[in-house]
This record gives structure tokens, C-alpha cells and sequence, in this order.
């Protein structure tokens, strides 16, 4: 049996290998375990980034074309022109991919919107960007890039943000509703409980919970209905848009009254 | 078969094939004990698979070792300055009933999904870009 001995040996390696991994893995498991949304906001970053350096080579060469006037300088600033719109694209490209992960991020199931009503129109803005892209490389000379600026300043001003805006927008208030659902469930599950031991508790102070805590949902219940027409009732075109500003939505009301329930309900448990 | 041998011992028997000891070597301590013969070569096998096993167990007290540095060192928060120290209750606490354990795990999910909505719309400002062609 010389063969078992070499065997227990062999496994013996293989365990320790496999312990060692562990532990290495296991230290590195914070960076693995990064959400799709942050992943997102990395690539997002990354992208931002890259647009600086090709931005910096595209000015310097555009200006040494004005200067210079030569041939090669001209073929220089058409080079970095291509780059520095082909990467315009990709910031925005990247930026819609982060959008979509913070519809995502939210659970739509108690809410009133549908998700596919906010990610299908970002994906079709991902394949307008591809086309603008398209006209980047099919493009020959420094003259034939000059209309694709203005393309696409109206893709991304009179769609991408728009659309952004519309899904940021509802993804907020979809939020806002899955929480007041969450209060709803949970507040009558304390409800249920103090109940069964109502004879132990205090009448006076049990009705006035349950009054608070009524009117504090209806508080959440009003600001939903107030953030829906807000949303129904604005231009996504033309209003709540600001390019590098705040956007003219806030759902922070309802937030803040949100976090207020968190001592509220669990107040007849203490 | 037996044969007469000077350094024989009385009563003692030469077997068939055994070596015949020469007159300045030791005798055995027991008699008729056959000492096993061998080679360099056979020593080499002898030796390799306990060679082996140290190194694997000096590769596991490695791994161990890592391990526990490891370990030790994800754990190393500073300690917590204890406030309020309070004399435990002599009585023994009853555990918490089912149906409150239960309702506390909820709604510990609950604080975790209010506090998890800090994001919002303003967190996600469209990018600024310059697209007013230079030449």
C-alpha cells in the first residue's frame, strides 16, 4: 500500500491549497463583492477620467492646427477630435449604464411605475449614442466631424437627460413607495403583537400610536401623490433638466419623514 | 544442514545460507536474530517519504500561520472604550419569546432598507461636456 501514504499526502497538499486560497480570497472579498451599482459608479469614474486626458490632447492639438495651420497639425487634430467624441460618448454611455443600475438597485414590486417603462427608453439612447459613434469613425476629415458636435449636444440634450431625468425621477419615488409599503407590513405586525398583550399595556398610549403612526402614513401617502403628479405634470423635455446642476426633484420629505418611523414603531416593543 | 564452526557457540547452530560472521565481529545480542541487509539505495526510499511529510507539515503550519495572521489582523479594531458599565441583574434573563424575536428581526430588515435609501436623483448629476467644436 505505499500508494495510500503518497495519497494522504497529495490530499493534504490540496487542503492546505484550498485553505490558503480561502484566506487570501477571503481578504480580498470586500472588492469582489462590490455591487453592480457601485461597479457602475467605478466605470462611470473611469470613463470621467479618460475624457479629461483625451479633452487636454484635443484642445492642445486644435490649437496648434488654429496656430500652425500645416497639414499635419491638421491631421493631429483630427485624430484626437475623433477620440475625444468617441469618449464624450463613452462618458455618457457609461452614465446611462450607471442610471440603469440605480433603477436596478430599486424594487419596483409596490410601486405604481414599472420598471421596463424607464430602462427601455435608456436603452434606446445607448443605441443613439452607438450611431453617433458610428458617424465619429466613418467620419474622413476634420470638416466632416463638425456637425456630429452638434448631433450630439441634441442627443444628450433633448434625450439623454430627459430620459435620465424621467428614471432617476420615478426611481425615487419607487423607493419611497416599497418603503411605505415595508411600514405598512411592519407596522401591522407590531400592531398584532401589542395586541396580545394589550391587557399589559397602557390603553391611552397604544391608541396614540396607532394615531401617530396613521398619520405618519398618510404624511408618506400625500408626498407620494405629490411626487407622482410633480413627475406627470413636468416636461421632461424641457423642464427638471439641468445639465451639471441639481435636478429639480426632491423626494427628501418623504425620506426624512420615513426615518422618523424607525423609533416610532418600535416604541410599544421597548 | 550443519556444519562444525570454531566461533559457534555451544548449542549454537549455523543456519543454511546465513553469512558466517567473521571472528572480530560483534555477535548478535539474540541468538539466531537475522539483521536485515541494506543498501544505500533502500536507505534513499526510506527516507524521501518522511522528508516529504515534514515538508508538508511545515507547509501547513505555514498556511496556519498566514491564516491566523490574517485573521488577526481583519479583527484588529481598536477596542471599544466601555461607557456606562452596569452590574448584571443576579436573576437569569429569560430569552426573548419567538414571536418578539421574530418581530425584532423585521424590523431591524425595515431600519436596514430606510438607512439603504440614502441615494437619490441628486446623486447622479449628468456629466458636464464641452461640445463646442475648437477649430
Amino acid at each position: 500500500m505505499p500508494n495510500a501514504g503518497f495519497d494522504l499526502v497529495r490530499k493534504s497538499q490540496i487542503i492546505s491549497l484550498i485553505a490558503a486560497l480561502y484566506v487570501v480570497v477571503s481578504q480580498f472579498s470586500p472588492a469582489l463583492s462590490i455591487t453592480p451599482l457601485e461597479q457602475a459608479q467605478n466605470d462611470y469614474t473611469y470613463q470621467i477620467t479618460k475624457y479629461q486626458e483625451t479633452k487636454d490632447a484635443y484642445q492642445t492639438a486644435s490649437s496648434n492646427f488654429k496656430t500652425y495651420k500645416t497639414a499635419t497639425a491638421k491631421n493631429e487634430a483630427f485624430a484626437k477630435t475623433k477620440t475625444y467624441l468617441v469618449q464624450v460618448k463613452n462618458v455618457y454611455f457609461s452614465y446611462i449604464n450607471l442610471v440603469k443600475e440605480r433603477t436596478n438597485s430599486v424594487n419596483w414590486d409596490h410601486s405604481a411605475y414599472k420598471k421596463d417603462d424607464v430602462t427601455t427608453p435608456l436603452n434606446t439612447q445607448i443605441e443613439e449614442l452607438a450611431k453617433e459613434e458610428k458617424k465619429v469613425r466613418d467620419a474622413q476629415t476634420l470638416e466632416d466631424l463638425t456637425p456630429v458636435f452638434k448631433e450630439l449636444t441634441s442627443v444628450i440634450e433633448a434625450k439623454i437627460v430627459p430620459q435620465v431625468f424621467r428614471a432617476l425621477a420615478t426611481s425615487d419615488i419607487a423607493q419611497v413607495e416599497d418603503l411605505s409599503w415595508q411600514l405598512d407590513q411592519n407596522s401591522q405586525k407590531v400592531d398584532d403583537y401589542i395586541k396580545d398583550r394589550y391587557s399589559q399595556h397602557d390603553t391611552q398610549l397604544y391608541l396614540n400610536w396607532k394615531t401617530e403612526v396613521g398619520a405618519t402614513k398618510s404624511k408618506i401617502a400625500t408626498n407620494i401623490e405629490k411626487y407622482k403628479t410633480t413627475l406627470a405634470n413636468s416636461n421632461v423635455y424641457t423642464d427638471n433638466v439641468a445639465i451639471g446642476t441639481n435636478f429639480k426633484f426632491d423626494t427628501s420629505e418623504a425620506r426624512q419623514t420615513l426615518k422618523s418611523t424607525k423609533q416610532l414603531i418600535r416604541e410599544l416593543i421597548k | 544442514m550443519t556444519s562444525e564452526d570454531p566461533n559457534l557457540m555451544e548449542g549454537e547452530i549455523l543456519r543454511e545460507n546465513e553469512p558466517i560472521a567473521s571472528p572480530t565481529a560483534s555477535k548478535p545480542t539474540t541468538p539466531g536474530l537475522k539483521l536485515p541487509k541494506i543498501s544505500l539505495g533502500k536507505l534513499k526510499t526510506l527516507k524521501l517519504p518522511k522528508l516529504k511529510f515534514i515538508a508538508i507539515a511545515l507547509f501547513v503550519l505555514l498556511v496556519c500561520l498566514l491564516a491566523l495572521v490574517f485573521v488577526s489582523k481583519r479583527n484588529n479594531t481598536p477596542p471599544e472604550v466601555v461607557q456606562n458599565i452596569s452590574v448584571a441583574s443576579p436573576t437569569v434573563q429569560s430569552p426573548k419569546p419567538d414571536a418578539q424575536k421574530k418581530l425584532e428581526d423585521s424590523l431591524d430588515l425595515y431600519d436596514k432598507a430606510v438607512d439603504d435609501t440614502t441615494i437619490t436623483i441628486v446623486d447622479f448629476q449628468a456629466p458636464k461636456v464641452d461640445l463646442e467644436p475648437k477649430f
